[in-house]
């Protein structure tokens, strides 16, 4: 299952002096950036990107990484403290974690969810490590055909996913498809350049991504005062008064971790599974397994009032869906969250391509990254502590402060990229289309992910109308193709069908 | 408001015919439309589809529920919006340090940031990020009217 030789030469790759500074410094950015209401994991990796432009891969990719794991767990510091989670992915952490801080007990919230981050992520990666090589060698069983139908399935899922509406999704995932045809096609032809130069390389990837996660949030931040509002700046001091951060309470809440082993597997096996979904991210994760613990748990009915278990669903969750997005990303080449969308995007910037020639053309780097997250997840023990201590001291920040420097990274990460002025003007356009998307219910990812795999799914479908001269049965008849079709049908119904009962018996209560 | 709500699907359906009128050649093999055709009728149809349904929607929501238009909560984000505009029309003329500079001073301002505090923030940020990332991590950006001192920062 584990490329042993591979492994060693992974482990020896990240034993180097920058590699562990990168890690250091690239997990310390990931946890306060992610732990700032408004600053979302994705943003916090996007303002990392060009600072890595002049790495070397496999250091960029380290901070990277180590950016993405430190911002996951990070939302858990003020949502704890402040009821206001850095990170979507944290929301659920505030229903108990933000109450515990209330009763005074914060630090030993604090401890848990970074215990419970840690071994969720910890196990997830293990996951990782065992399955990256069979799913990779599965994978390059897959023609032409095959890889047709993984990116429609793949398009099913994130339009399934990511929004209150299946329509909404469906439709900003053919936008996102068509958007990632523009260009030159695998035909040689040009498709809607309309005599543009800039477009012939198709629409810049980054610069869109950039456009769509940081920039927009941004619009958001600036309507506000301060980065917290008001109400939990008045709350805020009160418990603060009661939660002096002691490292030996923090310390027995990491202890505590370990009386809820079933919530914690639980949490572990959702979000790892949830993770690898494409798009489905650790928002999702956190979700599912906060409701089903809730549900399963015999201290169910006090989620919500400051139980410790509470926080444990959700963060071990949120943060083993790490592990799961990573292992699609690198494997078949399809990001399972945003975040990983801008690993795969540093990737091709540092010249590889993602999909699954990537795990078996570069083996010993995968290993190595993934023994990078499972070392970071010791230093976010370490640094988790400290920072989760600076934070209770103040989290008095001003938007009109924040908003410059991030918009100066947001410019900064869109122009490197061909040094035209172009990238910034389609990072700006993307930007206003969000807030568009984000006010109207739309989910954004599904364009990213529209992006990544139009040009995967266009490519294919050609290759397939050339090697069957023309016959397409075979996307009918193949059994990987069946199997996938299938999955894509179940994605797509299935969300549409329990949303329809929900209306159903939401009538009976009504009535 | 059932326009905004509107906008994204009749952008859609617009985009369709115009991606194809301005790119058909027919000189192209067959193939080079083959995925585009695909994604070009399913978004005809689910944009159709989502424009009926926002409408019915919209019709069940009785008039006096319905929102308005509010300026106010718009009044930042379209200040910051137009300051990028002019960020952007002077950013390779004068240069990524004086526009920042000039840009996120008048943006604090605007915000009521006081004027030795915007200045400092605003310049010493953009100083700082400039050196760091065109020294140090190699990043080209662009110099403007501080052409004359590239020499001293190599």
């Amino acid at each position: 299952m584990i490329d042993v030789q591979s492994l060693v030469e992974g482990f020896f790759l990240i034993f180097t002096l920058e590699g562990i500074l990168c890690l250091l410094l690239g997990m310390a950015w990931g946890i306060v950036a992610g732990a700032i209401p408004g600053m979302t994991g994705t943003m916090a990796t996007i303002i990392l990107l060009p600072v890595t432009f002049s790495f070397e891969t496999m250091n960029a990719m380290i901070m990277l990484t180590a950016c993405y794991v430190g911002s996951v767990y990070a939302g858990s510091i003020t949502a704890i403290l402040y009821n206001c989670p850095g990170d979507p992915s944290s929301a659920c952490t505030a229903f108990d974690g933000y109450p515990m801080a209330k009763k005074g007990l914060a630090n030993e919230a604090q401890g848990l969810s970074l215990s419970a981050s840690a071994l969720g992520g910890w196990a997830s990666y293990v996951v990782m490590l065992l399955f990256m090589k069979p799913i990779a060698d599965f994978a390059l069983r897959f023609g032409a055909p095959e890889m047709f139908m993984l990116a429609m399935f793949g398009m099913a899922v994130v339009a399934s996913i990511g929004s209150d509406s299946i329509f909404k999704g469906v439709l900003m995932a053919l936008f996102g498809l068509l958007l990632g045809t523009l260009g030159i096609a695998p035909t040689g032809s040009l498709r809607g350049t309309f005599g543009i130069p800039y477009l012939m390389d198709g629409i810049p990837f980054v610069s869109a991504l950039i456009g769509l996660f940081a920039f927009t949030e941004l619009f958001d931040l600036i309507t506000r005062e301060y980065v917290m509002e008001d109400d939990h700046q008045g709350e805020s001091g009160s418990v603060l008064a009661q939660n002096k951060f002691t490292v030996k309470r923090v310390f027995k809440g990491m202890l505590q971790t370990f009386s809820y082993r079933a919530t914690l597997i639980r949490g572990w096996l959702i979000g790892t599974l949830v993770g690898a979904l494409p798009a489905a991210g650790s928002s999702v994760a956190s979700l599912i397994s906060y409701t089903q613990s809730k549900q399963y748990s015999k201290n169910g009915k006090e989620f919500g009032t400051g139980h410790p278990e509470g926080v444990v669903a959700s963060e071990s969750a949120n943060n083993a869906s790490t592990g799961g997005a990573m292992m699609t990303s690198f494997t078949i080449g399809i990001p399972g969250s945003a975040t990983t969308a801008i690993l795969l995007a540093a990737l091709m910037m540092h010249g590889l391509n993602p999909g699954p020639r990537l795990f078996n053309e570069h083996m010993p780097m995968v290993y190595g990254l993934t023994l990078c997250v499972i070392i970071g997840n010791i230093v976010m023990l370490c640094e988790g502590s400290f920072f989760a201590y600076l934070f209770s001291l103040t989290m008095k920040i001003r938007t009109m402060y924040l908003v410059p420097i991030i918009t100066l990274f947001c410019v900064i990460g869109s122009y490197s990229i061909g040094a035209t002025l172009y990238d910034v003007i389609i990072m700006i356009c993307f930007g206003v289309l969000g807030v568009l998307f984000k006010r109207n219910g739309y989910p954004s990812i599904a364009i990213v992910l529209g992006m990544i795999l139009g040009p995967i799914a266009d490519g294919n479908l050609i290759r397939t109308a050339m090697t069957y001269n023309g016959n397409f049965s075979v996307l009918f008849t193949s059994p990987i193709c069946i199997f996938l079709l299938l999955l894509a049908l179940c994605s797509v119904v299935v969300p549409l069908v329990l949303a329809r009962n929900k209306t159903i018996s939401q009538l009976k209560i009504d009535d | 408001m059932l326009f905004e709500k509107l906008l994204f699907p009749i952008f859609c359906l617009l985009l369709v015919p115009v991606y194809f009128l301005g790119t058909v050649n027919l000189r192209n093999p067959a193939q080079t439309y083959l995925f585009v055709k695909f994604v070009a009728v399913g978004m005809v149809i689910v944009s159709v589809f989502l424009i009926f349904k926002i409408i019915r929607e919209h019709r069940l929501i009785p008039p006096a529920e319905r929102q308005g238009f509010k300026f106010s909560p718009l009044k930042r984000p379209l200040i910051f919006l137009g300051l990028m505009v002019v960020y952007l029309l002077f950013f390779q003329t004068l240069g990524f340090v004086i526009v920042s500079g000039i840009v996120f001073t008048v943006f604090m301002k605007i915000l009521g940031g006081s004027w030795p505090r915007s200045l400092l923030i605003s310049w010493g940020l953009s100083i700082t990020v400039f050196i760091i990332f065109v020294r140090f991590f190699y990043v080209t950006l662009p110099w403007g009217l501080l052409k004359p001192l590239e020499f001293y920062l190599y």
